[in-house]
Formats: C-alpha cells, sequence, structure tokens
C-alpha cells in the first residue's frame, strides 16, 4: 500500500471519527456526557491529531492538539461540562471538520483563532488553580512546515510543571526535553521506533511521530544511529534511523499505536510496566558503532512485506519476538475490511447478470415444461438471497448522512436566532450507497426551509403559546421495501391563503381555479414558487424546492407535504432502496415491451366510451373521475405501430413533475423488479428513456423515464394536451 | 582558517541530496568544515542523517567538522531527534 492510499485511508478514517463526534456531542446535548462519552470524544480527537501529524497536515495536527488538550482536562475531571463548555466543543468540532476539509483540499484552511481563543479560555477555567500559564497566546495558524513553532506547541500547561518555570519558551522546552530534568516521571512503557526503509517517500517527515510522542509526554529521547551506513553510501531517499522513549503512565498502548496508525512497514515496539532504562542497543550520536554488520539485519527487516494496513502490530509476547510472529495477531484484529467501491460494483452488477441468466433459464425451462423443477426453485431462492446480500454490502445507514444535519441547525441557529431542538430517528435504517450519496442536497434543503420558513422566532413562538425552543425532526424508516424519510417542524405551518395568492400573483395557477388543500400544498413545488419575503442566503430563493422534488424524483422517489397551520409541516420522502433494481410494470406497445418504474404509477384502467375525448387526430384527454389528464400514446410518441382502438388499449395514469398524465399502451404483460442496465455507459442517453432492463426470454426492455416522455410529448403538442 | 558553509533555511528531505552533495565535495577537500545553523527554520530526519553520517566521515577521516550558531529551531530538532551534541559541540 503506497502512503497516498494510507492518507486515503487516514481521511476516510477521519470522517468516520467525524461521525463518532457528532453521535457523541447529540448525547452530551441529551445530558448524557458520562465517561465514555468523554473519553470516545478525545479517542476520535486524538486519532484525528495523530494522523494529521503522520501526513504533515500541521494546521489540522495544531488545531486538534489545543481541541485535544481541553477534552483531556474534561475527561481528568478537571474540567465539568457545562452548556457553555458544550457550545466551545461543538464550535471547535465544526472547525476541526473544516480542517479535515481543508487538509483534503476541499476547501481553504478555516480561520480557527476565535475557536482557539474560546478553547484556551475554556482551558483556563478549570476547577484547580493552574500550575503554568497556559501558552494560549501559541498562533492560531502554524505556517505549514514550520516545525519550530509546532514544536513550541510541546510546551503544554500540564507538562509545563516538569520544566523550568521563569525562563522563555525555549528554556522550557529543552527543559522538557532534557534527561535530568525528567527523571523524576515514572514512565511506564518503553517505545522503540524505527521508521520504515522508505519513511521520506512523498515527503513524509518520521520526526514529526517522534515529536508527537514527545507531546504525549514523551522523554529520555535516544537516538540509534546504529544502521547509518559510512557517509558515502548513504541513500539520501531512505531512512536509517531509530529511537527509543520513556512514556509517561497515564498513555495507554492505544495512544501510542494511533500515532503510528497511518505509516506502513514502520518497526514499532511498546513495552509496558517494564525498566526504564533505555535499551542496551541504543546509544548517543557521538558514539556511534561502526554500521557494517547493523545495516545488513535492519535492511532485512526494512524490506519485509507487512501483513496489514495497520502498521503497528500488537505487543508481541516478548521483546525479541520477531515481525512474523506478529503477523495472525494483527490480521484477527479487526472483523471488518476495506473494499473498493469500484469491486463491489462489479460485484453487483454480476449479481444482476446472474438475476436476468436465471430469468432467461427459468423462461427456456418453461418451454420445455419443467418449469417447476425443485432445482430450479432453489436456483430461484438462492439467486434472490445472493441479490439481497450483494445489495446490503453497498446499503449504508442513514446516520452518514444524519449525522451532518445537527451541524446544519447548529448554523441556522447561529443564522436565524431561532432555537431548534432536533429529534433524529431511525439513524441505522440502511440504504444503498447511491441514494445515501444523494439524498443529502435535497434533505439539507428541506431543514433549511423548515428553521427558515416553518419554525418561528423565540419571541412568536412564546406569543402562540408554544414551547421558546422549535422540534425538528428528521426520521428515517423501511415501509414496503423503500425507505421513507420525513422532516417535520412543529412550526407556523403552511398559510394556505397566501401560497395560493403568491401561486396566482406568480401566474403558476389561474386566479378562478378551485384548489384542494392538498393542490395548495402542492404549488410550493412548482418552479420559481417563493413566498419568502426577503431573498435569504439559507434559502427563498424561489429555486429550491422545485429543485428538490427534481432530485427525489431523479432518484425514483416521490416527495409529498402535509401542513396544519400554526401547528407545523410535515415532508415526506419515500425512496426505493436501491437503484440497481426496479419495480416496474412490464407494458406493451406493438411488438416492442417497456418497463414503467411503479413508483410513478397512480393507476391502470380501460378507457370506458365517453370517457377519452379527442382534440385532434393525435390529442386525446381522459377523464379520470372528473380531472381530465392528458393521454400519451407510447406508439405514436416512440414512432412504434401500436393499437389504437381505445377497446383494445390500457390507460396507465402516472405522475410527473409537470402533473398527472395518462400512458397509452396495448397490454400489461407482468409487474416485477428489475435490473437496471445503464444506457449511458453502454450506448448514449435517450431522452425519455431512463434505463434498460434484459427479460427472462432474453428481450432487452427500454425502462421508460415519465417525466422524460412528458417532455417529449410537449415538443409535439399535437400529442398532448 | 576553516571554510564555513551556510546551511538553508529549510532542511527537509528535498534539501537532502544538495546538502549530501556539498558535504561529500568539502570533506574531500581535506580542510576544517563550519557549517553555519543561523538561518536553519526546519530541519528533517533526512538531512540530519546526513549531518551524522557527514560528521562520522569527518572523524574518522581527522577532518574538524561543526556546527556554529544553530538557530533555536535547529537546536529543538535536534534536541527532539535525541542528537543535541550535533549542535552543542559546535557551540563549546
Amino acid at each position: 500500500m503506497d502512503l497516498d492510499a494510507i492518507q486515503q485511508m487516514f481521511f476516510l478514517e477521519s470522517e468516520e471519527g467525524l461521525q463518532a463526534l457528532e453521535s457523541c456531542f447529540a448525547l452530551c446535548r441529551e445530558g448524557a456526557d458520562d465517561a465514555e462519552t468523554i473519553n470516545t470524544i478525545f479517542r476520535a480527537v486524538h486519532s484525528i491529531k495523530g494522523g494529521a501529524g503522520a501526513f504533515g497536515h500541521e494546521q489540522l495536527q495544531t488545531f486538534a492538539h489545543h481541541y485535544e488538550s481541553v477534552l483531556d482536562q474534561l475527561r481528568s475531571g478537571g474540567l465539568a461540562m457545562t452548556p457553555a463548555l458544550l457550545d466551545v466543543l461543538l464550535a471547535a468540532f465544526d472547525k476541526l471538520a473544516d480542517h479535515v476539509a481543508a487538509a483534503q483540499g476541499e476547501r481553504a484552511t478555516p480561520d480557527d483563532s476565535a475557536v482557539l481563543a474560546a478553547l484556551a479560555a475554556a482551558g483556563e477555567a478549570k476547577a484547580e488553580p493552574a500550575p503554568a500559564p497556559a501558552p494560549a497566546a501559541e498562533p492560531a495558524n502554524t505556517p505549514v512546515g514550520d516545525d519550530f513553532d509546532a514544536l513550541l506547541g510541546l510546551l503544554e500547561p500540564e507538562a509545563s510543571a516538569a520544566a523550568p518555570t521563569g525562563g522563555d519558551d525555549f528554556d522550557a522546552l529543552v527543559g522538557l526535553l532534557d534527561l535530568d530534568a525528567t527523571a523524576s516521571v515514572a514512565p511506564s512503557s518503553h517505545v522503540s521506533v524505527r521508521p520504515s526503509g522508505n519513511a521520506f517517500a512523498n515527503g513524509s517527515e518520521p520526526l514529526l511521530l517522534i515529536r508527537e510522542l514527545a507531546r504525549m509526554g514523551g522523554t529520555n529521547i535516544a537516538l540509534d544511529a546504529s544502521a547509518l551506513p559510512p557517509f558515502d553510501e548513504i541513500d539520501v531517499q531512505r531512512s536509517y534511523l531509530a529511537w527509543t522513549l520513556e512514556m509517561p503512565a497515564d498513555v495507554t498502548r492505544e495512544d501510542i499505536e494511533a500515532v503510528f496508525e497511518f505509516v506502513d512497514g514502520w518497526q514499532v515496539e511498546i513495552n509496558q510496566g517494564e525498566s526504564a532504562a533505555p535499551a542496551a542497543e541504543t546509544q548517543k550520536p557521538e558514539v556511534v558503532a561502526e554500521p557494517a554488520d547493523a545495516q545488513t539485519t535492519v535492511a532485512a527487516v526494512i524490506d519485509a512485506p507487512t501483513p496489514a494496513p495497520a502498521p503497528v502490530a500488537p505487543k508481541p509476547a516478548t521483546p525479541a519476538a520477531t515481525p512474523q510472529a506478529d503477523a495472525p495477531a494483527a490480521a484477527a484484529a479487526s472483523a471488518t475490511i476495506r473494499v473498493e467501491l469500484e469491486k463491489l460494483d462489479r460485484l453487483v452488477n454480476l449479481v444482476g447478470e446472474l438475476v436476468i441468466t436465471q430469468a432467461m433459464l427459468a423462461q427456456r425451462l418453461s418451454e420445455h415444461g419443467l418449469s417447476g423443477t425443485s432445482e430450479l426453485t432453489s436456483l430461484e431462492n438462492l439467486t434472490r438471497e445472493l441479490q439481497d446480500s450483494a445489495m446490503s454490502i453497498r446499503a449504508q445507514p442513514m446516520k452518514t448522512v444524519f449525522n451532518r444535519v445537527p451541524r446544519i441547525i447548529r448554523e441556522l441557529e447561529s443564522d436565524t436566532g431561532k432555537r431548534v431542538r432536533l429529534q433524529l430517528d431511525g439513524e441505522m435504517t440502511e440504504v444503498d450507497k447511491t441514494v445515501v450519496e444523494r439524498i443529502g442536497e435535497p434533505l439539507t434543503h428541506l431543514i433549511r426551509n423548515a428553521v427558515d420558513h416553518g419554525i418561528e422566532r423565540p419571541e412568536d413562538r412564546i406569543a402562540a403559546g408554544k414551547p421558546e425552543e422549535g422540534v425538528l425532526r428528521v426520521a428515517a424508516e423501511q415501509r414496503s421495501g423503500r425507505i421513507v424519510i420525513t422532516v417535520a417542524d412543529d412550526g407556523r405551518g403552511i398559510d394556505r391563503a397566501r401560497v395560493r395568492a403568491k401561486a396566482i400573483e406568480r401566474g403558476i395557477v389561474a386566479p378562478d381555479v378551485n384548489l384542494s388543500e392538498e393542490e395548495i400544498d402542492n404549488l410550493i413545488f412548482a418552479p420559481g414558487f417563493s413566498t419568502a419575503e426577503t431573498v435569504s442566503n439559507i434559502s427563498g430563493r424561489g429555486v429550491g424546492m422545485d429543485v428538490v422534488r427534481r432530485n427525489v424524483q431523479a432518484l425514483g422517489g416521490r416527495i409529498g407535504v402535509s401542513s396544519r397551520f400554526g401547528n407545523g409541516t410535515s415532508f415526506t420522502l419515500s425512496l426505493p432502496l436501491t437503484l440497481a433494481v426496479l419495480d416496474g410494470m412490464i407494458v406493451k406497445v406493438g411488438e416492442q415491451t417497456f418497463v414503467i418504474p411503479l413508483g410513478n404509477i397512480v393507476e391502470s384502467l380501460r378507457a370506458l366510451p365517453g370517457q377519452l375525448s379527442y382534440l385532434s387526430q393525435d390529442a386525446a384527454i381522459l377523464d379520470v373521475r372528473g380531472a381530465q389528464l392528458p393521454v400519451l400514446r407510447i406508439g405514436s410518441l416512440l414512432g412504434i405501430p401500436a393499437q389504437s382502438d381505445p377497446d383494445k388499449t390500457v390507460m396507465i395514469v402516472v405522475e410527473s413533475d409537470a402533473g398527472p398524465a395518462v400512458m397509452m399502451v396495448d397490454t400489461i404483460e407482468d409487474q416485477r423488479q428489475v435490473v437496471v442496465k445503464s444506457l449511458e455507459a453502454n450506448y448514449r442517453a435517450v431522452p425519455g428513456v431512463s434505463g434498460a432492463t434484459i427479460l427472462g426470454d432474453g428481450r432487452v426492455a427500454l425502462i421508460l423515464d415519465v417525466d422524460g416522455v412528458m417532455i417529449r410529448a410537449r415538443q409535439r403538442p399535437a400529442l398532448a394536451a | 582558517m576553516p571554510r564555513i558553509e551556510q546551511l538553508p533555511a529549510v532542511l527537509d528531505t528535498a534539501a537532502a541530496r544538495p546538502l549530501a552533495d556539498m558535504l561529500r565535495e568539502r570533506l574531500t577537500e581535506s580542510e576544517p568544515l563550519l557549517l553555519d545553523g543561523a538561518a536553519v527554520t526546519q530541519l528533517g530526519q533526512a538531512c540530519l542523517q546526513i549531518l551524522l553520517g557527514a560528521q562520522q566521515a569527518a572523524k574518522a577521516r581527522e577532518i574538524a567538522l561543526s556546527v556554529r550558531n544553530p538557530s533555536e529551531a535547529m537546536i529543538a530538532m535536534a534536541t527532539l531527534a535525541g542528537c543535541a551534541d550535533l549542535v552543542a559541540e559546535a557551540e563549546g
């Protein structure tokens, strides 16, 4: 594994760490700030700091270091959790997330000076008097690569007790690192570190990790330069040095291992509870031994392949244990593995092929009267099970989306002055990765909309007899093979009179049209509709809800709204659990077979005499219980010879962006789940067609994109009213 | 008179090769060598081991080699790396 891949792993784990932090802070907000929760927060920040150090992300590391210092005080009881401290920790958490994003190159380095000052102030407010002044004045944004400035960060308030007081920072630093000055500290573990031979690859700096150990209280740092070859033979790209250190009693093995979590091929030995005496083989640089023999033994270790991504093997049984002895333990350490998405997609794709082949086999066997064989039934069951298993590998909990919500709420509270209590339910509901990735944007918009337009200001809520704090509930649940996401607030609800007036003003509806409450509510999804008095940067740009609906529909989903004026609004998103398979109605038009997504279908019926009115030879209207719906004749629209006699056709009422419509097809053949094949990837995008599938008899059936068909129809106005 | 070489401000991995080339060349000249570290703001392992290697080679060839005026940053990093003597020798 190269360094870039390991760094990528660090970023992934940082994201997971941030998610864990969000969950823990949610508990803290509910008052459940027990020792375990605080410890989890500390470890997550500590782990991010360690990785940042390994990859030279100085600013992230420095920020995490200050954050961790306050968390450490909280963990050790030096600070008590208060609402004010929680606010500081949350602000620091958001800033930490920004720093992680900056380290990934996703954004500019954030200005963290205000948060660092707040952290410093929080740290100074500890219960017992601080033994030495805290280095609160440390530069907020340490220049990248400025090792000396960052090194001064070693001067911890707590560590400074061991350092000479009264001197300047540099004296204190040297005192901290001086062997004699720290002799009174009782170390509990002896750590030896030998970076891998290629430890400088991609600009990595092994000394940063030694510095990190020093920051954690490491002392008696001794250099082992015995592997250094004669000067003329030194390869400048190769690492030859090693170090031993003593770590204090309160630094656990896990803390030390976390420092080396993201480096590969290093030899790290941690011997706990042993004598603090330096290892016999270490020596001062001025008495460097003749290197000839040592070089070969070290080189052998450097070149040994590492068995697992985690470079730090568990503690060997004895200090003399060989690297090979560590391998099985390292392999057994984790019950999960990371798999490239591409490999997973290939697996899912192959399973899809298998489902199609199985359907073709079943069809072929049925043609020969062998459809009822038990082997075929077993194959069908196994295939279905395999498909479910493959899809479940891609499934992710909604938690990955929901974890972003608290921050959005915090920012909205800050921007609007409103107070919102967030209630998240169903975080562990699993849904396909693609859906998880694409639902974030519409969900964010709904949430912003709910706080901006729905929930009232505290004074307005009190005046309305409501609690000062509004409630926003975001929930996910699986229902009938779909995921249903609800965003509900207890705000002012939809003012239908105002919505109707605004819709008339904008020409969205005619002034004389009678609209039901549901129809008025749905006007907010109309393109260009916005009731915001002022356009804010939160929502109200008038490009919101129609985009939300379009995004949801692009995912094969639907969005609904229900509201009670004065009591709140609830948006409900119903989405398929996966985009790789689709429930569809198989229909025939002439000789061609099509699939209409079930998500779009409202009902199907045969037109009775008088129900169908022709506006012209091609354009017709169907009267469905008083509603006049345009009829889309699929055959005519796609240029396929098809039935046109109403007695011999089926009318399928569908819901689309542009409202309800009717698709006229020859027959309905079946209703089943189909495996979706991309048309873009295999051919090219075709307007009105969202993909293709292969039927049991081997024929290809196109999957109709109802909205696309409507657009095609509009371009030929004679076909639709 | 010993020859004086100014060490660059940044002694990171990228600086290791020019540093090694310079020191290898100087050590062939058999003249006392002083490395001025006043400008050093950053010292990484790659350059550190070059300096250590050069120090050993100078000793073996009986050539005087030391670091003078080490910057605070250089002293701090050398101390952190457990080789404070690399820069301390020059001070004395």
